[in-house]
């Protein structure tokens, strides 16, 4: 919460801020639900970020739990829950907030950090200014940096991300930065990890993650059943809620998706592109690049981004269930199979790109790029020459926090959108 | 860092001294069984019609209904003849073997309306005199002209009047299959007698002319399950597993006293996350494809030690590549182990055994390959029991990284090297192989151990705490992955739908990197790889590996059963559900 008193213009400008803020949020969610299709079952996670950032009210849920914060898709939130914490994901993605960070950080730093650096600093967002700890992993330089800054306002903690994860020795490193950070969370949360809350915590993480394969499934189906837009804000919705809370409401969201399938309810046309969104993470409110490409008439049925399916693809696979084993899979499924561009040697997620493409029926990629998002700025090149060879089309989009460039998104998604029409088209 | 540096010459250094060791195993006694009587009793047993020795526990008793029988024994001073006096007390200087005679009798037993003359004689070994030894024990053949000698587990030789008796047909009955002619081949040995209707006793016959009948009933001790004699076989097996704890244990705690000196693991040494406060993952154990190797392990076990016994041992014709000791002569199949580590053999067999042992090698290497490690050797088995205690346990195992697994090949060499060459220099790798300790004492045969004995017990703890330890330096599952090229079975990637997730590597027990590194090749069978399934089993991604067999996948890996675990949850969630709507209502 904020400490020092604020003069009478300071609390102008906070006031202003927090009005502007609302209503950009409460902007984008409306077009949000207005966009046709959603499904009932998905207003749960509407509320959650109606809350969040239009209402500006903590955490949509009751809890005693102390909240840590967690940037990135690094930091195990099995971890978190096992100690007694909720983990809640605050990268932020409000333009408003962006305005105040542009102030505080670099001018080519990305839009991200100078977003969470504004929230942080404004102190309106309770989400922020409740937390009692911050994890950040050390991946990108922001990130770093961010890091450092974030230190002088909130306890923040810093995870060590080794740079390649190729040798074992890496692994290692990580399993070893996960003990040390277990009393760390302890004595925030003034709990300790057993094998008993560990083991338990795995499994709730686990069954929202057996949730999500079966929300990932329907999202293969062709026609679509959901909008990727939809399906976006549910993952984004997910940094905010309780494990169990949003395994429920996705579980809810599944049968009526099951019941869309059996009922032949699609929200595409079979004519429409099918596309898909990797790069830069997007996060609520900056949505607008998968609403333009609704809007448009292109069809998102993926995407391969962090705050999106990435999040809670990768289950932990637990090989041998003694504390050691349970820290092993933690290490393993939180840096192993991360397609995050920081690392040196990242094939990987072309690979991974290239199946969601196969699994999705993809016939067209978008790839955002924030501006000042280096890491991945530079895998375009090589994703753009590999997919070149599958003869799928793909675009760099660049874009940063604000909505003067929607004009220009818009005419380079709608030119994509009718390439891939009329490629269509041809080959009928 | 210091440490480091010296594990190579640590590991060198060990498997010179292995090979040393080996050299000598035999000066290595775990677990003696005496090689001599004492302890037994003969019982003389009037009552009964015939002439033949049984055995009921420690007692040797001779059935005769002839009240001039007299019994010898082979002693180390020569034969003796049994007199009341030592009847009941055996000693040591007694070898096992015994007879008993009648005087001669008249019979017509070819039915030819003559009478012949009847020499009938019973006689019995020992268990510790049978087996694989350089010569069986032989009787003076004043006393007893015509003798039956039980010679291994494919042989009986016949001897007269000192002589080897070739070429000869010969009537054998047994209790087991009746009676039936067989012929002596120029060694005066029959081969093809079953080894269960020798034990079962033999009835032979030999009519020298018209005039003249010799006939021997001979009885081997028999290894019968489930008796006090069958529990003191099993007691060097006790033995290992005892000193296999105590030293698990030991273990224990020298790691938690090292560990109580890191500062960050002795932390998680003072809170009791060890045993104890076990919490359940339940939802990621589902019954699938492990179960079913399992089931396979479990009763190839039983088949392997006590197949012969119910099935016949006709099949241990063929030679599979398996640790799984053919000195038990029950065994199903026979194991090519004790020819590969015994190739000075080679020279005495005829070209049809070779013609055999080489091609049931060749067949196993291309039918099974290292299947055979992963779903049928016994040795494999125990140490999966061993690694499953300490999961259940929930103890902390070791992983080995790339490195160590690099750095421990020369004792796999080393393993080789014995393997294949010390029967050539004088040694015994049966001396040293594990793997002795394990189906013969549970078919009920007294071995005795020599260097097998303290390896069982090295193979045990390492076994629980490092997965499958043995096998990384076993040589015959070493030997058998050279030839991974030609098996059928094969383990095969989807490159694309591979996440990297690791997954696999964290699960196989044999350390294979490539199996998720992997980027170009569809095959990625390795020759360290075991073929257990413990990869697709763990993998997340829909047929990201995938077993064949000849090319056809019988199992893919899938997100969906690996994730099936959840159901349970989900409905789980649904009652839930249902009870709060009901409720609200
Ligand atoms: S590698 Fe293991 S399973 Fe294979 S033969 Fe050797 S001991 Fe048996
Ligand atoms: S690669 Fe797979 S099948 Fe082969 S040994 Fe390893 S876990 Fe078993
Ligand atoms: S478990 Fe499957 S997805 Fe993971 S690394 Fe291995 S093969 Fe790839």
């Amino acid at each position: 919460m904020i400490n020092k008193k604020l003069t009478p213009s300071e609390e102008r400008q906070r006031q202003r801020f927090i009005e502007k803020s609302s209503r950009v949020s409460a902007k984008y969610l409306r077009r949000l639900t207005e966009l046709k299709g959603a499904p009932d079952t998905l207003k749960p996670f509407i509320d959650v970020l109606e809350n969040i950032y239009v209402n500006m009210d903590g955490p949509h849920f009751n809890t005693k739990k102390p909240l840590i914060g967690t940037y990135c898709v690094m930091v195990p939130q099995e971890l978190i829950y096992a100690a007694g914490g909720q983990p809640i994901k605050l990268c932020s993605g409000s333009y408003t907030a962006f305005s105040i960070g542009d102030d505080l950080v670099p001018r080519d730093a990305c839009p991200l950090i100078k977003a969470v650096m504004g929230y942080q600093t404004m102190c309106v967002m309770p989400i922020y200014d409740d937390c009692s700890m911050m994890i950040v992993p050390i991946t990108c330089d922001c990130k770093k940096k961010m890091a450092g800054m974030l230190k002088d306002l909130v306890n923040t903690y810093s995870f060590h991300i080794p740079t390649s994860k190729e040798d074992d020795t890496d692994l290692d490193q990580i399993v070893n930065e996960l003990y040390e950070l277990i009393p760390a969370l302890e004595s925030v949360t003034g709990q300790s990890i057993t094998h008993k809350s560990l083991s338990e915590s795995l499994d709730q993480v686990g069954f929202a993650q057996y949730q999500m394969t079966r929300f990932n499934e329907f999202k293969k189906n062709q026609p679509a059943l959901i909008k990727g837009t939809h399906a976006m804000a549910v993952m984004n919705a997910s940094s905010y809620m309780p494990i169990n809370d949003f395994s429920e409401k996705l579980y809810l969201l599944n049968q009526e998706l099951a019941k869309r399938k059996k009922s032949k309810v699609f929200v595409s046309q079979k004519k429409e592109p099918r596309l898909m969104v990797t790069g830069s993470p997007i996060i609520f409110p900056n949505i607008k690049i998968p609403l333009l490409i609704e809007e448009m008439g292109g069809s998102l049925v993926a995407d391969e981004t962090c705050m999106g399916e990435r999040s809670l693809y990768d289950p932990a696979v637990v090989v041998d269930q003694s504390f050691d084993g349970m820290m092993r899979a933690l290490a393993n499924r939180y840096t192993r199979p991360c397609t995050c561009p920081t690392f040196v040697n990242n094939d990987q997620r072309i690979f991974r790109i290239k199946q969601m493409i196969k699994d999705h029926q993809v016939e067209g990629v978008i790839y955002h790029v924030l501006r000042g998002c280096l890491v991945y700025d530079f895998e375009y090149q090589m994703l753009e020459e590999e997919l070149g060879k599958l003869n799928v089309p793909i675009i760099r989009v660049e874009s940063d926090y604000n909505e003067e460039d929607i004009e220009q998104l818009r005419i380079r998604i709608e030119a994509f959108i009718e390439l891939i029409k009329l490629k269509d088209l041809q080959k009928k | 860092m210091k440490l480091k540096k010296l594990f190579t010459p640590t590991i060198i250094i060990l498997s010179v001294l292995l090979c040393v060791l080996a050299y000598f195993a035999y000066a290595f006694e775990f677990f003696t069984f005496s090689t001599d009587a004492s302890g037994y009793t003969i019982v003389e047993n009037n009552e009964s019609d015939g002439f033949y020795f049984t055995y009921s526990n420690n007692d040797i008793i001779l059935n005769s209904d002839n009240a001039n029988t007299r019994i010898y024994a082979l002693t180390v001073d020569g034969v003796a003849e049994m007199t009341q006096a030592n009847l009941s007390a055996l000693n040591e200087n007694y070898l096992g073997s015994f007879i008993a005679t009648i005087p001669e009798q008249t019979s017509d037993l070819n039915q030819d309306g003559n009478k012949e003359t009847l020499y009938s004689y019973a006689k019995t070994d020992m268990e510790f005199t049978q087996g694989y030894r350089p010569a069986a024990p032989e009787f003076d053949n004043q006393l007893m002209p015509f003798e039956v000698i039980f010679t291994d587990r494919t042989t009986i030789s016949l001897i007269f009047n000192g002589e080897v008796l070739a070429n000869q047909t010969v009537t054998v009955y047994s209790e087991r299959s009746g009676q039936a002619e067989y012929t002596s081949n120029e060694a005066g040995e029959i081969t093809d007698l079953p080894i269960l209707d020798i034990r079962s006793g033999i009835l032979v016959t030999y009519f020298e002319n018209d005039t003249t009948v010799y006939q021997m009933h001979y009885q081997v001790e028999d290894n019968t399950l489930l008796t006090s004699r069958y529990i003191s076989a099993l007691s060097p097996f006790f033995l290992i597993l005892t000193l296999s704890v105590l030293g698990i244990i030991l273990c224990l705690i020298l790691r938690r006293r090292i560990l109580l000196k890191d500062p960050i693991m002795s932390r998680f040494l003072a809170g009791n996350r060890k045993v104890g406060t076990n919490g359940l993952l339940k939802s990621q154990n589902r019954f699938g494809f492990m179960n079913i190797r399992w089931l396979i392990m479990i009763s190839s076990f039983f088949l392997l030690v006590f197949g012969g016994k119910l099935l016949g041992t006709w099949y241990q014709n063929l030679e599979i590549p398996i640790f799984s000791c053919p000195i038990n002569q029950d065994q199903l199949i026979g194991s090519s182990c004790y020819t590969l580590s015994h190739l000075n053999t080679l020279f005495d067999m005829t070209w049809t055994e070779i013609l055999i042992f080489v091609g049931s090698f060749l067949a196993s290497l291309i039918i099974l390959g290292r299947v055979i490690c992963g779903f049928l050797c016994p040795m494999g088995f125990i140490q999966d029991i061993y690694d499953w205690i300490r999961r259940k346990l929930k103890i902390q195992g070791l992983f080995f990284d790339e490195k160590i697994y690099q750095r421990i090949t020369p004792i796999k060499w080393g393993m080789l090297l014995i393997f294949l060459v010390l029967c050539f220099v004088g040694g015994n790798f049966c001396d040293i192989c594990p793997a002795i300790t394990l189906s013969p004492a549970f078919a009920g045969f007294k071995l005795s151990l020599y260097l097998s004995g303290f390896m069982m017990v090295f193979v045990l703890i390492t076994g629980f705490f490092k997965r499958r330890f043995f096998c990384t330096i076993c040589p015959l599952g070493y030997l058998m992955g050279l030839f991974h090229k030609i098996s059928l079975f094969k383990l095969k990637k989807d490159c694309q739908a591979c996440t990297e997730c690791g997954a696999c590597y964290e699960a196989c027990p044999m350390g294979i990197k490539s199996i998720y590194t992997e980027r170009k090749k569809k095959d990625v069978t390795s020759s360290d790889c075991i073929m257990c399934g413990a990869c697709v089993d763990k993998c997340p991604e829909n047929n990201a590996l995938y077993m064949t067999f000849c090319g056809i996948p019988f199992y893919r890996a899938s997100r969906k059963t690996f994730m099936s675990g959840y159901q349970k949850n989900e409905r789980k969630l649904k009652r839930q559900i249902k009870k709060r709507n009901k409720h609200d209502k």
